[in-house]
């Protein structure tokens, strides 16, 4: 196999994975495949270099992430909170919940938007994000405790509804402490 | 640290995407396409929604742009919402008066001394200045990005606006931002919560792992202070100064063990730590001081207690025990009373840590003399609010006879008389309430 065609069964495998770390980061379905496909150019660009490191994937996710962040901090993408979301095609999902979660989401700043993605969805753990952020750990748990804070209430009628794993509250919270007595 | 609920929400949220376009290229300039579009839109709308406030405030103010209406302002309590909106209600009355637009996404806000000005920081990098005689919003002013909160300085001249990109000073005489300071860290993501001395003359502003100072005559930042234990990399969550401005106090989470936060006190003579103060608190995000300054008050929210911590020897005491899960604390103006906010969870904690038995909400005054704890007033859910420096779910009136604290899940706010704490009938807000400030 060439690297060509290595790459392309890598962007393959990790583009759908990449879109909707991008949508959660930024809302959007168009500039998620824009921030994607920006992403998969760069990694392009590195591809000889990262794909005998066997980083491939987790220099896609950071590339992703730090792309998000210099976009957010030019102001590129001029996201706008509203009832209505963007043009897209019918829903097979429950288009409110997508609303109240992308609502919840963009009342975080940039970097801590990116902490709870990261964390909740990505499957992370605080070391990984704290290299990726390139912070401290302790700065992400925090960042994270901030954020949850502030999601709770936010997004506890939706997490309440039937179908739901369990409400955010303070019992969530409790959670982190066994192990701790 | 396992949220479920929140990775399932972010599962369902990501899910059902359109399908990619056939040729990548094209899907992208069309994006492009899409995004200018957008741009254009909203920038088209942004205007339009400025000459509709402009308008207003001629309208109100006449020709010469200064306030209608001077002279002595009825007390009036603020309650900002989710949704972007100012409740006024006046405390002669207890009725709310017509919502008040200031800005998307707004979450913080800040009173000039006087009361005639609140400042309410918005999600579209702006600073919404409301004039409280007239109720009226004025001009929004552009600040850094993402803005935290709002502190203006004991003599009413400067508002600070804390934010991703530096602390932007406004002045209040012409609501025109400064250049922002940024520098010594300042900035990024930590650069939300900030205390500045009684005379004025010192600002902290937490930022990442360090507390900056910086002095307000210059707007130049000093030497960053390291507040505990590098290796556990705790981060400053909330700081607030003793009255005679002598200490400032800082609480982090301790890195390495979620379960603790650490109070550093730092002399703000020298700018110099002492001994850090292991606290079992987390997220303590509500701190309140005594008047005198003699003790500080750490909610150790999720827990039933607050710590009290004499200032004087910094050792911290028995902690006292509320009914419920703590999460706002406040000292009436006369130091006799310390109120806390709490809450019930309302599903069974999993958590054996303690058992909730009270009602959905309350607040418990607590004797400052004794601190041993009252009969708590009883209130419908306040649902959490306290999130960290700058969000207020209550707040006291200046002649301490009334709280007025955000209930009903963000819906209402409830009068409590603190002579005979009853609570009184709540009042409807518009959008869901995040923080509450009085006028003087």
């Amino acid at each position: 196999m060439t690297s060509a065609e290595e790459f392309i069964e890598f962007a393959a495998t990790v583009s759908p994975r990449l879109r909707r770390t991008a949508f959660l980061l930024c809302g959007d379905w168009h500039i998620a495949e824009d921030l994607a496909q920006t992403t998969l150019a760069k990694v392009f660009g590195s591809w000889r270099r990262i794909s005998r490191q066997d980083a491939a994937d987790a220099y896609a996710t950071r590339t992703l992430v730090n792309t998000y962040l210099a976009d957010r901090r030019r102001k590129r993408v001029a996201e706008v909170l509203t009832d209505t979301l963007p043009e897209r095609p019918a829903e097979a999902q429950a288009p409110e919940l997508r609303m109240v979660v992308l609502g919840a989401l963009a009342t975080l700043p940039p970097r801590a938007r990116a902490v709870v993605v990261l964390r909740y969805w990505a499957d992370m753990s605080v070391e990984q994000v704290a290299a990726l952020l390139g912070c401290s750990p302790g700065n992400v748990k925090s960042q994270s405790a901030r954020a949850l804070d502030k999601l709770r209430p936010l997004l506890g009628d939706v997490a309440a509804a039937p179908g739901s794993p369990g409400r955010p509250g303070i019992q969530q919270s409790e959670t982190r402490r066994t192990g701790h007595g | 640290m396992d949220e479920p609920w929140l990775s399932e929400l972010l599962e369902r949220a990501a899910a059902g995407e359109p399908p990619i376009g056939p040729v990548a290229r094209n899907s992208l300039r069309a994006g492009i396409r899409r995004r200018r579009r957008r741009r254009m839109q909203g920038g088209a709308a942004c205007a339009a929604g400025v000459a509709v406030i402009c308008a207003a405030v001629l309208a109100v103010t006449g020709a010469s742009g200064t306030p209608a209406a001077t002279g002595t302002i009825p007390q009036t309590v603020y309650v900002l919402s989710a949704n972007g909106t100012v409740t006024p209600i006046a405390t002669a009355t207890n009725t709310p008066g017509e919502p008040i637009a200031a800005g998307r996404a707004p979450q913080f806000m800040a009173l000039t001394p006087n009361g005639q000005t609140l400042y309410v920081a918005g999600g579209d990098d702006t600073v919404t200045p409301i004039a409280t005689a007239t109720n009226t919003p004025g001009k929004p002013i552009k600040v850094g990005q993402d803005p935290g909160q709002i502190l203006v300085t004991p003599d009413g001249q400067t508002a600070y606006v804390a934010g991703y990109s530096g602390v932007t000073p406004i002045s209040t005489a012409t609501n025109t931002p400064e250049k922002p300071i940024t520098g010594a860290g300042l900035g990024g993501e930590g650069a939300q919560v900030m205390a500045i001395t009684p005379d004025g003359k010192t600002l902290y502003v937490v930022s990442g792992d360090t507390v900056i100072p910086f002095s307000t005559a210059t707007n130049t930042p000093g030497k960053p202070i390291k507040v505990a234990d590098q290796v556990n990399s705790p981060s400053p969550d909330e700081i607030i100064i003793t009255p005679d401005g002598s200490t400032l106090y800082v609480f982090s989470v301790n890195g390495n063990d979620n379960d603790n936060g650490i109070i550093t006190p730092v002399s703000t003579a020298t700018n110099t730590p002492g001994q850090p103060i292991p606290v079992v608190a987390y997220p303590g995000f509500a701190m309140a001081m005594t008047p005198d300054g003699n003790t500080l008050y750490v909610v150790a929210r999720n827990r039933q207690d607050v710590v009290p911590l004499s200032t004087a020897t910094n050792t911290p005491g028995k902690p006292i025990n509320v009914a419920s899960a703590a999460y706002d604390i406040a000292v009436t103006p006369d130091g006799q009373t310390a109120y806390v906010a709490s809450e019930c969870p309302t599903l069974p904690s999993r958590s054996l840590r303690f058992s909730c038995t009270g009602p959905p909400g309350e607040v418990t005054p607590i004797s400052t003399a004794t601190n041993t704890p009252g009969t708590p007033v009883k209130v419908s859910s306040g649902n959490l609010l306290k999130v960290i420096g700058g969000f207020y779910s209550f707040a006291i009136t200046p002649d301490g006879k009334t709280i007025y604290i955000i209930s009903g899940n963000g819906s209402t706010v409830t009068p409590i008389t603190t002579a005979t704490n009853t609570p009184g009938q709540p009042v409807n807000v518009a959008g869901k309430a995040q923080s509450i400030v009085i006028t003087p």
